[in-house]
């Protein structure tokens, strides 16, 4: 996976933290208004095990070989590493569903359609006495359940529905389909372990990682579309319908219904804090979503306009009240910030694909 | 008395058999009679029956302590693979939602498989202790041994859990353990060796043909391993100390020879983990190349050949690893490599560096991290919190490292051996040398292997042609392999 990171660079300086905090999936309104900003939050929760070791040792790496340059935690590309890129870029599969990557966590999703598919091959051939795959007794238990509430018909329904995904993923790529179908295990069958894959397929392992982000973004995607398929049945409680947290989406419904982030706060008994963060995070997914008006007043927007101007990534915040003493000033300073942050937001992306 | 009717009876409608294997009735009936037994059979000698076949025979659960995630998640395969289903794991990997519902139902499992560390828990005893647990059963019960080369400390601490469940028989099983470990075991364990049952089958496994293979250098060793595999066909192990070297000569060695070779260790994805054993045991992938955390429980019986690229670092590794060869009792092989300074490798693997006392002192008064302790934090870390004084860890840690190198010492005998490897390995398990007609390059040192008449390794997989729709069919019974 770490091969692609070259992707999150370019010739201009971005904050190395962010790039790290982005393919690690750790959101804060911070890296995730900086993923949008740098246009890479389709690689958000790319690489959820990455250490912070492994992410500084790739920079190294990349510094050693004359690619990326570092200074005091930003990183840029060399004019050789831009050319690396576009070598990259053409050579390497490119992910095609990343913009999905809100829909669920892959590790989750992946598991549970294997472990399904084996248990209903297996049920094809009429074999009870074998391995399964090795998950969580939760998750064995959850599948168990699953394959028995649908028995009747559940080898043609449960194989139209892999052929319809696996089609699917065909008109985007042939090798996604095969990557899929050759990883599933089942009766005589345990599926391409990763090298495997990148062997068959004549692709590197960080490719097939990528390529398998795809498969189970999209099977996640068509799983959420088709209310009642087994796919849904099966992926369903793992799956989120928007790229909020659960948290965040609660504040966004009730914002949408009239209620102001202080009712909101005191309702929900959060901190107005953690409220207002909420609403830059809907603002940084859901820009659309967010009435600008009900959050500053016209004047205040005209204040920022006046006080904002060019680049919104290359702003810096100035705060109303320059040495907070009292807890009111504090207060001030930080509703400003977040005055400031959503006008950024609202005016920025510009990089955002 | 259970009616051996009744055993026998068992014994083939749950396990297919006609017959015990040497030592495995022995154990079984002292079993039932509830009497605490040591068994010590070689690998292969199938010694997970020795508590399964009891588990279906008394009420209530069988405990099993267990040392290595994977071999408990082998075992519990291996149960599931038999239409068991009655079977869970407790260990650090069980969380959340599946740890609580778990729990509440742990009386409906027959066999608990549990690591050492979690039975400290309070909960688990708890749960434990609402069990009738009918049977204790210590796998890999050398750990216990401080004498042993893989002692856990964990393990010190089942020394209760016996009389905290009733005092129900316990079972140590063990593969490799000399005279003096299993004396420690029984002391560990305040058990009183007298009144111990103890089955003890020779180490000694004739079918397999013992080979050094000296080389100059890391070079030259590449080199012959190649010529090795390209000569012995698939069915084969190569376990390596290095990840990364297993990761390299696995791609290396499937080019070069063109078999199914996978790499296996523990950075590998569980799910991958779970695809290599598969594949392997089905004959679909030839060659593994491993660290040791392949094979523990690999109920394959038509293994080849066993080669260790390094060095072990004891004879009871090195026992252990290659009893996975010729299960099947046909002739098999296990090579090991040798080039001049590879017990550097094993040296530095079990070295444990204790760092000073005011370091240490610090650590507990939390003014330092615990990672000041160094690379074997966790050890030294255990010892503490058990109470240990500074003096007497040092004085422990250098008995051990002592020990180590003792043990390195006989591993290094064993390559340097001129007489008979085999006797080698059967004086060092406190047992009388045999010989056998095909037994090592000391008696044939211009052997080949052509002489060992291994059985004919097994047919390559043509690769598919990749065609997605036909895998699909076949996946679901509505087409066959061949069309």
């Amino acid at each position: 996976m770490k091969s692609y990171f070259i992707e999150m660079l370019t010739d201009q300086p971005r904050r190395t933290a962010v790039l790290r905090n982005t393919v690690k999936n750790k959101r804060t309104v911070a890296t995730l208004f900086w993923a949008r900003e740098y246009g890479i939050l389709k690689w958000l929760g790319a690489a959820p095990r990455l250490t912070v070791n492994d992410f500084e040792q790739w920079l190294a790496q990349m510094t050693q070989a004359g690619l990326v340059k570092v200074d005091d935690q930003l990183a840029w590309l060399t004019p050789n590493g831009i050319a690396e890129k576009e070598k990259f870029l053409k050579t390497h599969y490119q992910p095609r569903l990343g913009d999905w990557f809100w829909l669920g966590r892959t590790d989750q999703l992946a598991p549970r359609v294997l472990l399904a598919t084996q248990a209903v091959s297996q049920f094809a051939y009429h074999q009870n006495h074998y391995v399964p795959l090795n998950l969580a007794p939760a998750e064995l238990y959850f599948v168990r359940q699953w394959f028995y509430k649908n028995r009747v018909q559940i080898i043609d329904n449960w194989d139209q529905e892999l052929q319809q995904a696996a089609f699917n993923l065909a008109k985007l790529d042939e090798r996604l389909a095969k990557l899929l179908v050759f990883s599933l295990p089942g009766y005589q069958a345990t599926g391409w372990t990763l090298d495997q894959a990148a062997l068959a397929l004549d692709a590197s392992t960080d490719e097939i990682m990528v390529m398998e982000r795809d498969i189970w973004l999209g099977i996640g995607y068509l799983a959420l579309n088709q209310p009642g398929s087994l796919m849904n049945q099966l992926l369903a409680d793992r799956l989120h319908e928007t790229p909020l947290n659960h948290s965040a989406a609660v504040t966004l419904q009730m914002f949408e219904q009239g209620m102001s982030i202080d009712r909101i706060s005191q309702k929900r008994r959060l901190k107005l804090g953690t409220i207002r963060e909420h609403i830059l995070e809907a603002a940084i997914f859901m820009p659309r979503l967010i009435d600008l008006k009900r959050l500053i007043d016209p004047k205040q927007v005209r204040q920022l306009t006046e006080r904002y101007h060019g680049v919104p990534a290359d702003w810096t915040f100035m705060p109303p009240v320059a040495e907070p003493l009292t807890t009111a000033d504090k207060a001030q300073n930080e509703q400003a910030f977040f005055e400031y942050r959503l006008f950024q937001i609202i005016k920025g992306g510009q990089n955002d694909e | 008395m259970m009616n051996e009717d009744i055993l026998y009876q068992t014994l083939k409608q749950r396990f297919g058999f006609d017959e015990f294997r040497p030592g495995q009735k022995e154990t079984i009936e002292a079993v039932l009679k509830r009497e605490d037994v040591l068994a010590v059979l070689p690998t292969g000698a199938g010694k997970t029956l020795l508590y399964q076949l009891p588990g279906y025979l008394m009420a209530g659960s069988v405990l099993i302590v267990s040392p290595l995630i994977s071999l408990m998640q082998d075992q519990v395969d291996r149960l599931r693979q038999r239409g068991e289903r009655s079977v869970v794991m407790l260990n650090a990997t069980l969380t959340g939602r599946s740890r609580q519902q778990v729990l509440k139902n742990l009386r409906s499992y027959r066999f608990i498989f549990a690591s050492p560390e979690i039975l400290a828990q309070p909960p688990i005893k708890q749960a434990l202790r609402n069990c009738q647990i009918s049977l204790l059963v210590i796998d890999e019960a050398h750990c216990i041994s401080q004498w042993g080369p893989d002692f856990r400390p964990e393990y010190l601490l089942l020394k209760n859990i016996k009389k905290e469940l009733q005092n129900p028989p316990i079972l140590l099983l063990t593969a490799t353990a000399t005279p003096r470990v299993q004396a420690d075991i029984l002391q560990k364990m305040d058990l009183n060796y007298e009144r111990v049952k103890k089955v003890i089958r020779s180490v000694n496994r004739p079918n397999i043909f013992l080979a050094v293979d000296r080389v100059a250098n890391d070079q030259e060793k590449r080199k012959h391993l190649s010529q090795w595999l390209h000569q012995l066909g698939g069915g084969g192990i190569v376990y390596f100390s290095s990840r990364r070297l297993a990761n390299e000569l696995a791609g290396e060695l499937a080019a070069a020879t063109g078999f199914g070779v996978a790499a296996y260790h523990a950075g590998i994805s569980a799910i991958d983990r779970f695809r290599i054993q598969q594949q392997f045991m089905h004959g679909q992938l030839q060659i593994v190349c491993a660290t040791s955390a392949f094979g523990m429980g690999i109920d394959k019986d038509d293994i080849r050949y066993v080669i260790h690229y390094h060095l072990p670092g004891s004879l009871e590794s090195y026992v252990q690893e290659i009893g996975r060869a010729g299960r099947n009792q046909k002739p098999a092989l296990a090579l090991l490599m040798y080039a001049p300074g590879d017990e550097q490798i094993p040296r530095q693997l079990s070295q444990i560096e204790l760092p000073s006392q005011i370091v240490v002192e610090k650590v507990q008064k939390h003014e330092l991290p615990s990672q000041a302790l160094g690379p074997q934090a966790e050890l030294i870390e255990f010892y503490l919190a058990h109470g240990w004084a500074y003096a007497k860890l040092y004085t422990m840690l250098k008995k051990r490292s002592q020990l180590t190198e003792r043990q390195l010492g006989a591993m290094l005998d064993y390559v340097n051996e001129t007489r008979c490897r085999r006797a080698k390995i059967m004086r060092y398990f406190g047992e009388r040398p045999v010989e056998e007609n095909v037994c090592c390059d000391c008696h044939q040192n211009d052997w080949q292997l052509s002489d060992l008449k291994l059985p004919t390794p097994p047919a390559l997989v043509i690769a598919d042609q990749w065609d997605w729709q036909k895998q699909l069919r076949i996946l679901f019974a509505k087409e066959s392999k061949s069309g």
